[in-house]
């Protein structure tokens, strides 16, 4: 009779053991569903800095270009200057004004 | 048949290669001669994964002989793909090659060489330290590299392994590439090579996952804005490379934490505005993460030829490589107006010129006409102020006028979309940073509920070992009594 209960127990353990393998892959399978979906998430999100980061590098590039075409004219053509030039004759009034 | 497993080492190829008429299976390499080294032997340039040989045919042909010290993974079939890629395209900064697999015999066993054609240049490093008092040169350099990688890219090839030991600066300032054991393909998807660069040259996360079309972005950058910067400021190589070594301005060391590099802090405050300004550049780029990491700007062909001497800025205060990166997608719209002032203001000098004279002369005009000064005075102010208005819608007509106001609200608009654009970075730094936070809760829990089964199953056990133990004790206190 003692025998017959060890093996029953046996028989227990090995289901015991069985259904924790069991849960033991659903779990390592849902972490793995979960850890690929945030990683997707990442991956999805580095693209986007780095379009982000592009756009930024051509946005400053655009600045600095057209402040580099401002600075290199003489100054903001003021009322006063365009009739001083205008006044003066155009054409010698065109490289300052 | 070839022994692959291992493979022999530099000297072993070095004592082989004294007989090339027996060595070699290459009847071309049979017949050529070896430079010596002082000691008479076969000159050698040994790599991390191959050592170099300088042959000469008896016809007077050069070759560089490249013999594998160790193995590499798919070597055939990445070397038969990248030839017949290289052969198709037939670009200019490749150099012909040709892969031998059973190309020369050390001690009894063959080996696979390859026969490369000798490219007479020297290093960037080198060629650097003898053009520091050229500033425009090493601009023109700088562009040919930027032109590279721009074929190299639109080929759909990528190099690998871009740094200054694999690049080959010939008398006239051109630009080889040379090594292509790493090159990715189309097609090659899937086998990457053994190595993952030279670390002064990639990111510190570099792997073998990162293998394929865009994994040279990191080092392309890096190269470009080095040469660059040295263009604007030649007097950095000394300070910042003292001793010429394989890096250029910056090395693995600053990639690791580009906040604390001084050298990238050296540059970041340097006097020369345009080289703060690359600095900058080269911060963000090498800050990003390496998936990120835009494809290198290139100079539009002609125009970006002629700002390419200038090592400083072009006359509108941009830096030319700078301005031919913007002529492609920022377009000038501007431009013509601003310009066209100069014509339009020529055409019609005479006719605007009159015209102010004539209205300013006109409150004088009225006020002489007047007969009683009281009415000449009201008229005098009634017709300046018309005359001030006319002069004013002139002057807010002017094309020049007109093309200022357009160039101011054009850089007003790009400063918006500027700052439009770092707040969007902002919130995708943001983002992310919710992201890795949840990755860490992830894992927290992940561990939890490991831990939590353990615990599980760690109870049952106990439970039907204390069942079992209880069952054995029975059956004893029977046999007792």
């Amino acid at each position: 009779m003692a025998s017959n209960e060890i093996e029953s127990i046996a028989d227990q353990t090995a289901e015991i053991q069985r259904q924790l393998n069991v849960a033991q892959i659903d779990m390592d399978k849902r972490h793995q569903a979960e850890r690929i979906s945030l990683d997707q998430r990442r991956t999805a999100l580095a693209a986007q800095l780095g379009q982000a980061h592009s756009d930024h590098l051509a946005a400053q590039e655009l600045v600095l270009d057209r402040e580099g075409r401002m600075a290199s004219s003489a100054g903001p053509p003021t009322f006063g200057r365009f009739i001083s030039s205008a006044l003066r004759g155009r054409a010698s009034g065109v490289a300052s004004y | 048949m070839a022994k692959l497993q291992s493979f022999p080492s530099g000297f072993q190829y070095q004592e082989a290669v004294q007989h090339p008429d027996r060595c070699f299976s290459d009847s071309d390499l049979r017949s050529a001669s070896f430079e010596r080294m002082t000691m008479g032997l076969p000159k050698m340039i040994s790599g991390n994964f191959a050592s170099v040989f300088p042959m000469t045919s008896a016809s007077g042909h050069k070759y560089a002989v490249k013999c594998f010290t160790r193995r590499v993974s798919h070597q055939m079939q990445r070397y038969e793909r990248i030839s017949a890629r290289l052969s198709t395209l037939k670009p200019w900064w490749a150099t012909d090659f040709q892969y031998l697999p059973q190309g020369i015999q050390v001690e009894a066993s063959l080996y696979p060489i390859l026969r490369m054609n000798w490219v007479n240049g020297c290093t960037p490093t080198y060629w650097i330290s003898q053009h520091t008092n050229r500033p425009a040169t090493i601009m023109k350099l700088a562009h040919c590299f930027d032109e590279m990688v721009h074929d190299l890219s639109n080929s759909g090839l990528a190099h690998g392994d871009l740094q200054a030991g694999n690049l080959l600066v010939t008398d006239d300032g051109q630009l080889h590439l040379v090594d292509y054991d790493g090159m990715y393909v189309p097609g090659l998807d899937g086998l990457p090579p053994d190595e993952v660069g030279h670390p002064d040259y990639q990111p510190p996360s570099r792997s073998q996952n990162d293998y394929g079309p865009a994994m040279d972005r990191f080092s392309a950058w890096l190269i470009s804005l080095s040469l660059k910067i040295l263009a604007a400021a030649p007097e950095l190589w000394d300070q910042l490379n003292p001793a010429h070594d394989e890096y250029l301005l910056l090395d693995r060391h600053d990639f690791l934490d580009l906040n604390s590099s001084s050298r990238l802090s050296t540059l970041c405050s340097h006097q020369d505005m345009e080289v703060r300004r690359l600095a900058q550049v080269t911060r963000q780029i090498l800050s990003l993460p390496p998936a990120a990491i835009p494809a290198l700007a290139v100079p539009s062909p002609s125009p970006g030829r002629t700002t390419a001497a200038s090592p400083t800025t072009a006359p509108g205060g941009i830096p030319g490589w700078i301005r031919s990166h913007i002529t492609e997608h920022a377009g000038s719209p501007v431009e013509p107006e601003a310009q066209e002032p100069a014509r339009h203001g020529q055409r019609h000098d005479r006719w605007l010129t009159w015209l102010v004279r004539v209205l300013i002369a006109l409150p004088l005009i009225a006020f002489a006409g007047a007969s009683d000064w009281r009415l000449g005075l009201a008229i005098f102010f009634t017709v300046v102020f018309l005359v001030t208005m006319a002069l004013w819608l002139l002057y807010r007509r002017d094309p020049l006028t007109k093309g200022y106001t357009e160039l101011a609200r054009a850089r007003r608009k790009a400063v918006s979309g500027a700052r439009q654009i770092s707040g969007r970075i902002s919130s995708v730094q943001r983002e992310i940073a919710g992201a890795e936070r949840a990755e860490e809760r992830l894992v927290d829990r992940h561990t939890k509920e490991q831990v939590s089964l353990t615990t599980d199953f760690d109870r049952g056990g106990r439970w039907h070992r204390m069942r079992s133990s209880r069952s054995l004790t029975r059956p004893l206190r029977y046999s007792d009594s």
